[in-house]
């Protein structure tokens, strides 16, 4: 046993506030402080005409509060060392913050006001949106980000919230005005439940003090999409024809299962074996290492809090598109069709646990564990209840995953890049 | 080992310094109590010691050497770290060629096993050249997807017109099309031998129970002459060279390069200076330790101003003279004109006045904290370590913010106008060609 079983001695969780959850890792030995949190106020939670409203908030968050303008706020950090990002992800607004213990107060401080009492100066506002319609450009003219964005619209059904992009519409980021902003910043920002973990050299009672009095009263548990669960997508195939570009890249995916569900762990244990075991998995060995085709193949599950997907990628010549995404199917039908062998499973089994003492050994790594065994509430226990329910998972378990979502009749593919041409064996 | 706070990194960052009878350098650093350890192999070999027609080949051969020989079965590598849920990889840079395995601290023994196989075991099959073939070339088209890089590469193409420096680490596709299977084990044994590499180890043990077994693995490797130093030498850039592109993209890029010395020379702590003052400090740390850098010039001139979304500078300590960079993608809108001559005023600015008391204690506070950082874990101490040793020595790492703060304000100016000068620099604009994204 590790530090991972031994997380419930070690971290302290506190909730000061109604749905506000803290939690303290303290080691005094380290000069360094480091801390990561959530606002549950993600892109999941805007309403539909103001997409991408959660993006343009956690990119102006940092540009100054009532009191510190921008400058200021990135003088009083950078001339201590510290840093402080914000960004946006499906379900939350991300903070993560790194200080020596030194500054901790100044760093809390600074946290404090961009959370509480941002500026959100107009020409913020525009400034910060014209920078997300050019990522949004660029992100499109990405062969693999646009990829990706294409395929979420065909594995997650209308109206589920991990459908949106993250980075809304041309249209409906122009039309987000400041109004808007701080609308969505008051009621939903400020009222949502909040997990922030700490880990290094702190003090409990300015810590625990400092949450309460940042982030007051939150509603427990907020009101996900009403169409969140929704009937299940019909599979389909799409090409996106970038004639300019000399790599293409292909995409499979579908519908998968949140973080919590009770198929989660088995179907990630199958998925390591698929695309991350070894090097890059299954796919990795049968596309890149055996037959050459790429020098990235590999699958992985992304499961949030109302849901999932699935997701296996390669980057190849156009010429051998035809020919990689056979393979990778082969391979995506061997896991269904066969169970995998005891010693893949064993070894799967190992990597995760290894890989979670590999997370554990730096404050930052601790501090972004312990904020996601919180806010998906699987305890700090989790990793010994893991190990248990390890013990009890096997080769048939991981067939019935793969069968059940990631079987050729499930998915959804999409080539983006130049044409496809016939397969060749020729480099 | 308990850690102080920052006011003494050299005393912080024990490290024991060995060497094997076969010339191999270890390093091993003592941190008691740590759950996991790491295992790096650097060796001392990268584009640098390349020349056309095999440009890429010391990055083929790092491929390679996942691939099995001696003990190692092909995929053997990959199996053994990774059920445990250990980290693994490895890269090609310029000067250096890494590898790396962050393990639970018990199972330091199978990096110490990996890396001594493959220092003088790896198998070169041709039907896995040939397979590496495709993947290089793949990751090299990869590349080719973003218009940065190739920006980035017709930059130092031109920069440099005879030192390997010129071409990035992946190499040219023409080259690697024709590289050899004989071609690619000459340069494995050319370049991996004990006496061009070095081992560091990080972790809970101490040197007296590390060393015997670093020796019982590497002891028996056959000692070899240390391959000779490439012998190519820039000559002195003696007018503004620039490239204008048009290419399919989005944006458009910047970016310019200066002529520098190579670490050793004294001008370069200045010059480490004069980049944080322009864009911040990155040189301990990534991810969240790392300073965003929206207080410094190239920032708030730029950025701020909407005539950027984006920009930096660049300065790494390299064994050859190389460069000082520039990097800006021009605010949509905004010309590449206007943009250009607006970056090159900021140097100009800090060419004429000596950057303000402030801007220098800024990067020293940086310095120190990114410092503590990475000595916040395993992972990332073996990698800084070995690098500094292997340009310069890893005393330097830790005595560098001593160094630094010896650099006046005066000394910055001074090193902006020896070497950011117009007859010293390269410029490769990319103006993009819009809306080609796909239908």
């Amino acid at each position: 046993m590790g530090l991972d079983t031994d997380l419930p001695k070690l971290i302290e969780e506190h909730q000061p506030r109604a749905g506000v959850h803290c939690l303290l890792y303290r080691k005094e030995d380290n000069p360094t402080l480091a801390i990561y949190g959530s606002v549950r106020a993600g892109t999941a939670f805007e309403s539909a005409d103001r997409l991408g409203i959660a993006e343009l908030i956690s990119r102006i968050l940092i540009r100054g509060t009532r009191k510190l303008r921008s400058l200021r706020l990135a003088n009083q950090l950078e001339s201590v060392g510290a840093t402080l990002s914000f960004r946006n992800t499906q379900d939350n607004i991300i903070f993560q913050a790194r200080t020596t213990s030194t500054w901790t107060q100044r760093v809390l401080g600074i946290i404090s006001a961009c959370l509480t009492t941002p500026a959100f100066d107009r020409r913020d506002v525009e400034r910060e949106k014209e920078e997300l319609l050019t990522d949004i450009r660029l992100r499109d003219d990405d062969t693999t980000r646009r990829g990706m964005k294409e395929l979420h619209n065909l594995v997650y059904p209308s109206g589920h919230p991990y459908r949106r992009d993250r980075f809304g519409t041309p249209a409906s980021v122009k039309k987000i005005d400041r109004d808007d902003v701080v609308e969505y910043f008051e009621e939903t920002v400020s009222r949502a439940p909040v997990v922030v973990a700490f880990a290094g050299r702190l003090e409990k009672s300015k810590v625990l003090g400092w949450t309460e009095k940042t982030f007051g009263e939150r509603e427990e548990s907020p009101n996900p999409d009403k169409d969140s669960h929704t009937r299940p997508t019909k599979p389909e195939s799409k090409e996106i024809v970038m004639g300019h570009k000399t790599q293409a890249d292909v995409i499979m995916g579908a519908p998968a299962v949140g973080r919590t569900h009770s198929d989660y762990e088995p179907l990630n244990l199958a998925n390591v074996i698929l695309g991350e075991l070894g090097f890059m998995g299954r796919l990795g060995e049968r596309v890149r290492d055996r037959e050459g085709l790429a020098y990235s193949c590999t699958s992985f599950l992304n499961s949030a809090s109302i849901g999932g997907n699935w997701t296996a990628l390669a980057g190849v010549n156009p010429r051998n598109v035809a020919k990689a995404m056979a393979l990778m199917r082969e391979e995506i039908d061997r896991i269904c069709q066969q169970p995998v062998q005891p010693e893949e499973l064993e070894s799967a089994k190992q990597n995760q646990v290894g890989s979670a003492l590999m997370e554990l050994e730096s404050t930052e790594g601790i501090a972004r564990v312990g904020h996601n065994l919180a806010y998906f509430r699987l305890g700090l226990d989790y990793f010994a209840k893991r190990r248990n329910l390890y013990s009890k998972i096997t080769e048939s378990h991981l067939q019935e995953m793969a069968q059940k979502y990631i079987e050729a009749s499930k998915l959804s593919t999409i080539v983006v890049g130049p044409k496809p041409k016939a397969a060749s064996s020729e480099p | 080992m308990t850690q102080q706070e920052p006011t003494s990194f050299y005393k912080q960052l024990q490290v024991s310094r060995h060497e094997l009878d076969n010339g191999l350098k270890v390093l091993i650093r003592h941190i008691p109590n740590a759950p996991v350890s790491g295992c790096w192999t650097i060796y001392r070999v990268g584009s640098r010691n390349e020349r056309p027609g095999i440009t890429g080949i010391s990055h083929w051969v790092e491929h390679m050497l996942f691939k099995g020989g001696g003990k190692l079965r092909k995929g053997d590598v990959g199996r053994l770290v990774s059920s445990v849920g250990g980290e693994y990889n490895g890269f090609t840079s310029k000067d250096f060629t890494a590898y790396f395995e962050i393990l639970p601290a018990d199972k330091i023994e199978t990096g110490l096993m990996i890396e001594s196989e493959r220092m003088t075991n790896a198998a070169f099959d041709p039907r896995e050249v040939e397979s590496e073939r495709t993947v290089v070339i793949s990751e090299r088209e990869g590349n080719e997807n973003d218009p940065e890089f190739l920006t980035m590469e017709e930059l130092f193409l031109t920069a440099f017109r005879f030192h390997p420096y010129r071409w990035s680490e992946g190499g040219l596709k023409q080259d690697l099309t024709r590289i050899t299977r004989d071609d690619l084990f000459q340069h494995y044994r050319r370049f991996y031998v004990p006496s061009n590499a070095l081992l560091v180890v990080v972790g809970p043990y101490p040197a007296s129970k590390m060393l015997p077994k670093v020796q019982e693995y590497f002891g028996t490797l056959e000692s070899s002459a240390k391959p000779p130093e490439p012998d190519v030498t820039e000559p002195p850039q003696n007018g503004e060279r620039r490239v204008d592109l048009n290419l399919p993209s989005e944006a458009d890029y910047i970016k310019a390069a200066y002529r520098t010395p190579a670490f050793g020379n004294e001008d370069i702590y200045p010059l480490m200076m004069l980049d944080a003052v322009l864009s911040g400090v990155r040189m301990f740390a990534s991810g969240p330790g790392q300073a965003s850098g929206r207080s410094t010039r190239l920032h708030r001139a730029l950025v701020e101003k909407k005539i950027a979304t984006q920009s930096s500078s660049e300065f790494w300590p390299t064994m050859d003279p190389s460069v000082f960079a520039l990097d800006l993608t021009v605010w949509e809108g905004v010309g590449v004109d206007r943009a250009e001559k607006l970056l090159f005023e900021e140097i100009e600015k800090v060419q004429r006045r000596p950057p303000a008391r402030h801007e220098l204690d800024r990067a020293l506070a940086q310095v120190k904290a990114q410092y503590s950082y990475a000595l916040d874990g395993v992972a990332r101490q073996g990698f800084l370590i070995g690098i500094f040793e292997l340009v310069i020595s890893f005393e330097t790492m830790a005595r560098l913010v001593e160094r630094l703060s010896s650099v006046t304000p005066e000394m910055v100016s001074e090193a902006a106008q020896k070497y950011l000068t117009a007859q010293n620099r390269t410029v490769c604009r990319c103006v993009g060609i819009r809306n080609q994204n796909g239908t």
